[in-house]
């Protein structure tokens, strides 16, 4: 403080005041002075404490890459303190420049070679870079200079360490079998100083594999299978190891074997079922499985056997059928009250799979009948109910279930999710909040932001969404028909109307905020990754940390990330068409205005009470909790990207692209070539007959008419991938107003993919001749995906 | 499929937390599990129902069924918060640490229960004790712990059942107030021993005599 009074523009204090003040808490205040500082520096000259400083305050802020660059300059300036390098290591492995990792990891090695940890984290190091040899030096040499010197406590991370140099040299030694022996040798050398034995054991059968051994690594197979009777992997490598794959008589006297060592064993008993072929025996080796689960009282019988469902699907219902009414039938004179029960609970889920809705009622109707009590069988009822379409009915359904056992969370998130997907969504939050932390919230909204409880917020998205599209719906009728109508009727519908269109903008910012929230969490979970880059290497547990690495490098395309970004992508898509369509009439919005200026004070009235409900976050933290600012955004497109877009295809595989995606993406920013890209690369996938690739392909075509939007150039590179890859597309008809592309569709791509249907619908193409053709393909959809398809995606 | 017991990866941490939050009401954000399994990689386990497709011949008819409905490839993970991978559904696990509170550096090593949870649908399985039995043998062969300890609501019959009868853990206190919401919990605590943990001692079923009991020797033919 002195200083900054004396000299105003001395950057090391004006650097520390602002991280001072950060520390604190003054965040907007911290930032002005950094800037300050930061404006005063040229080209990174500065004091060797003063780029200390900045490059924590840039940390602190999560801004990795700048961090780095100040921590780097302060070494350039002459800073000595080499705790710089492993600052910079961590911050280098967290945004995953690993080469600049080992320079750093070297020079902090260099400087602190006492400590295991640095040797280990050199190690990683190198191992990254793909220095295998260099690796296993640096952990045997310290191996040698620690030999016999170890501490009791320290032998965990020894064992640890030894593990890993042999993962090292198993990678390296590739199917070289000389190799292969010595690193098999290093591991019985050591496997005594090694105390995870899965590991131990796991990798001496894999060399055994790869050498050829099968005996000896049938061997360890079966020790590991001693060790663990319910890891199926284990059972599947024996037969390998026994050469016996392909033989099922053989197979069937292994399990028989297996199972007499392991009676409790699931794997022995249900395996063989997935081979036996003689019907006879099949029906008996069932009913066996099937019956004594049942017995037994197994609510997840049905589930255990349901991948059977589907491989076997000519045999094994109709088997499974038989053998469970008929046990039912000896049951019903007996008195095992669980028997029955859960035999009716397997019979309605039966039927349910095979989509016979009134016996699958039936026979939930007769279990419920018995004992109204299990909370189960309420969960099932509605179950059936979701898939004949019925949301509401089931969501109730679900309730009374939830009724019957208020101390159970599982049932209590179960009847929140019917909610949502019944859109009704004030009743899920009701009820999700009674198991939520609500200190100083009115519902559990916020602490399920909070505890990163995705599975909420994702089905609340998708709800809100849904009530986004109904209410848009709603208000086009309503403007319509109010176009006829009589002065007096007026008043009353240009008061709905408004309402309406607070809704349908509330309901997509909403919707928006939710799925924004999951892009959130899965960003909180790359940035937990920081403290672990250090922090394994001093525990030993490399070989976790690298797993770890490679969770980091597929973040952004797990299942609950995935399917925010496809809900979000179409209202983003859907808010760039709206203000496109705005610019090309060139009329300035009216409604816009018409808010502002008119002041509605039951309308905000409302709104006030709706803020505490939908709050996500801590008022002083979110001052948008309807995400308008979200839906009145400029740049969409730009947002989705950002948001979503960018960090799924940075890190997804060729393979498990979702190119519709992709393409739909592209084509909204106007990269046709892009576009363009995508349909050659999944064709690849799914071959250029598939009609999904038809679709895409016929969108891409009618992109280059002389009347779309498009760039020249980009329409010629289009047009250019359309001749080359996917010549049978009428690419010379696109400007002729006569033809008609769907007619064309229609004769020269199967019909059945209803994906393929509605992406050609979604772009608005002969809808007249597209509807009944979509109709007819969802005719054999269950009513619950129907209903979906009519409602939300025409 | 028969639910496959496994140890625990860093993949499995988002579906655990899902579980966890399906099911029980304490609940922990990533970062918590991450410090769970980078830490002790070894000691936590999950359970899960598999439907890999076979090998061979029938994952290749399973293609072409693919590429007739044309169903999108990466489709084949369900976008559902239990799915760790295509076909890998995550319904239970036990999350376990060894006990690392500096204030307790005297007592001899020891491991603590930190989360179990089967989900409701599939319980009565055993599949909380199979977690259980692959955990605490772990906490003693890899981590040499002598004891591990647990808490366990005052109301769950279910779990106290499991620990107490079924895996003889003793009840070691109540503590007052210690769950949140203001319930009491048993402190409960078991002595590992190693011979006695071995998870293939379970495997039999209850009434078999001693000398009835087979074991693999790991030599003898299993084809004969």
């Amino acid at each position: 403080e002195a200083i900054l009074k004396k000299d105003s523009s001395y950057v090391d204090a004006l650097a520390l005041k602002g991280l001072d003040l950060y520390s604190t808490g003054e965040t907007e205040e911290a930032k002005s002075y950094i800037n300050n500082a930061i404006s005063k520096i040229k080209s990174f000259k500065a004091s060797p404490i003063c780029c200390h400083i900045l490059g924590i305050y840039m940390r602190s802020t999560k801004n990795y890459t700048d961090s780095i660059r100040w921590f780097q300059a302060s070494l350039d300036n002459g800073s000595t303190n080499h705790q710089i390098y492993r600052d910079l290591s961590i911050l280098q492995s967290q945004i995953g420049d690993f080469k600049a990792v080992l320079a750093s990891r070297k020079k902090y090695w260099e400087a602190y070679m006492g400590y295991r940890a640095n040797w280990t984290s050199l190690a990683v190091a190198q191992y990254i870079n793909g220095e295998r040899q260099q690796a296993i030096n640096t952990l045997s040499q310290f191996e040698k200079l620690a030999a016999g010197k170890l501490s009791e406590p320290e032998l965990y991370e020894n064992s640890e360490c030894i593990m890993y140099k042999n993962d090292i040299m198993y990678t390296a030694a590739e199917s070289n079998v000389e190799k292969l022996n010595k690193v098999l040798k290093h591991l019985c050398d050591n496997e005594k100083d090694i105390f995870d034995k899965y590991a131990v054991l796991e990798r001496k059968a894999s060399i055994l594999m790869k050498t050829g051994e099968f005996k000896e690594a049938s061997k360890v197979y079966r020790a590991l299978i001693k060790r663990n009777p319910d890891n199926l992997k284990y059972y599947k490598l024996l037969e390998v190891t026994l050469g016996i794959s392909n033989d099922k008589g053989l197979k069937l006297k292994l399990y028989k074997k297996l199972a007499t060592f392991y009676p409790k064993a699931e794997p022995p008993k249900y395996i063989p079922l997935s081979f036996i072929e003689d019907e006879n025996y099949l029906r008996e080796s069932l009913n066996e499985y099937v019956t004594a689960q049942l017995k037994r009282g197994v609510p997840a019988t049905f589930s255990n056997i349901k991948p059977l469902y589907r491989q076997r699907s000519d045999i094994i219902p109709r088997l499974c059928e038989d053998i469970v009414t008929e046990f039912l039938g000896t049951l019903e004179a007996s008195s095992d009250p669980s028997a029955v029960i859960w035999t009716n609970y397997y019979l309605s889920q039966h039927y349910l799979f095979v989509r016979n809705y009134p016996k699958a009622q039936e026979y939930i109707d007769k279990a419920i009948e018995h004992t109204p009590t299990m909370v189960e069988l309420y969960i099932l009822k509605g179950r059936i109910l979701k898939h004949m379409g019925m949301l509401s009915e089931a969501a109730e359904a679900l309730e009374e279930g939830r009724k019957l056992d208020l101390q159970d969370r599982f049932i209590n998130c179960k009847t929140a999710k019917y909610y949502l997907r019944a859109n009704d969504i004030e009743k899920a939050v009701e009820v999700v909040s009674l198991f939520t932390k609500n200190d100083d919230a009115v519902n559990g909204v916020k602490d399920l932001h909070l505890v990163e409880a995705s599975w909420f917020i994702i089905e609340q998205a998708e709800a809100y969404n849904r009530l986004h599209v109904d209410s848009k719906k709603k208000l086009e009728e309503l403007r319509t028909s109010s176009a006829e109508v009589t002065e007096e009727d007026e008043n009353a519908d240009s008061q709905k109307i408004k309402e309406l269109e607070w809704d349908t903008m509330k309901f997509q910012g909403l919707s928006l905020k939710r799925y924004t929230a999951i892009s959130k969490f899965y960003q909180q979970f790359e940035d937990d990754q920081l403290d672990f880059h250090s922090y394994c290497l001093r525990k030993g547990t490399s070989r976790a940390y690298l797993e770890m690495l490679d969770w980091g490098k597929s973040i952004y395309t797990k299942p609950i990330y995935v399917r925010a970004m496809k809900g979000a992508s179409r209202l983003y898509f859907e808010l760039n068409d709206t203000l496109k369509e705005r610019n090309d009439s060139e009329i300035v919005p009216k409604k816009k205005s018409n808010t502002k200026n008119k002041k509605d004070s039951s309308l905000n009235k409302r709104k006030d009470q709706e803020r505490k409900i939908v709050m996500a976050y801590p008022a002083d933290k979110d001052n948008d909790e309807f995400g308008e600012k979200l839906s009145n955004s400029k740049k969409p497109l730009d947002d989705f990207l950002n948001v979503f877009f960018t960090k799924y295809n940075n890190q997804v595989t060729d393979v498990d692209k979702d190119y519709v995606l992709a393409f739909l993406t592209e084509y909204k920013l106007g990269k046709l070539a892009l576009s363009a890209g995508a349909i050659t690369k999944y064709s690849k996938i799914v071959g250029p007959n598939a009609s999904i690739i038809g679709a895409m392909a016929i969108i891409l075509a009618l992109a280059t008419r002389d009347d779309q939007p498009f760039e020249d150039i980009a329409k010629q590179v289009a047009r250019k991938v359309l001749e080359s890859d996917f010549s049978s597309i009428p690419i010379n008809e696109v400007n002729s107003p006569d033809f008609n592309f769907i007619k064309y569709f229609k004769d020269n791509y199967k019909l059945d993919n209803v994906n393929a249907l509605l992406l050609l619908d979604y772009f608005q193409l002969n809808k007249d001749d597209i509807k009944p053709l979509i109709l007819k393909s969802i005719e054999t959809l269950e009513p619950y995906k129907k209903i979906y398809i009519l409602e939300y995606e025409l | 499929m028969p639910i496959t017991i496994r140890r625990a990866t860093i993949n499995d941490m988002i579906c655990m937390q899902n579980t966890n939050l399906h099911n029980l009401p304490e609940n922990y954000m990533i970062k918590y599990y991450m410090y769970h399994l980078l830490t002790w990689p070894q000691a936590s386990f999950v359970a899960i129902n598999t439907t890999l497709e076979e090998e061979g011949e029938e994952q290749d008819e399973f293609e072409d069924e693919c590429l007739e409905i044309e169903i999108e490839k990466g489709k084949r993970i369900k976008l559902d918060p239990t799915y760790v991978g295509p076909g890998e559904k995550l319904v239970g696990y036990a999350l376990a640490k060894m006990n690392d509170d500096p204030d307790q550096k005297a007592e001899p090593l020891n491991g603590h229960i930190t989360s179990l949870s089967v989900m409701r649908t599939y319980r009565r399985m055993g599949l909380a004790e199979k977690l259980m039995r692959q955990s605490l043998f772990a906490l003693r062969e890899v981590y040499n712990a002598e004891y591990v300890s647990l808490h366990v609501r005052e109301s769950n019959k279910a779990a106290l059942h499991l620990y107490r009868d079924t895996l003889a853990f003793e009840v070691l206190s109540v503590e007052k107030s210690y769950y949140q919401d203001g319930e009491d919990a048993y402190a409960m605590k078991k002595i590992l021993n190693l011979e006695e943990l071995k998870p293939s001692n379970f495997m039999h079923l209850k009434d078999v005599p001693k000398e009835d009991i087979l074991e693999d020797d790991f030599e003898s033919d299993l084809l004969a």
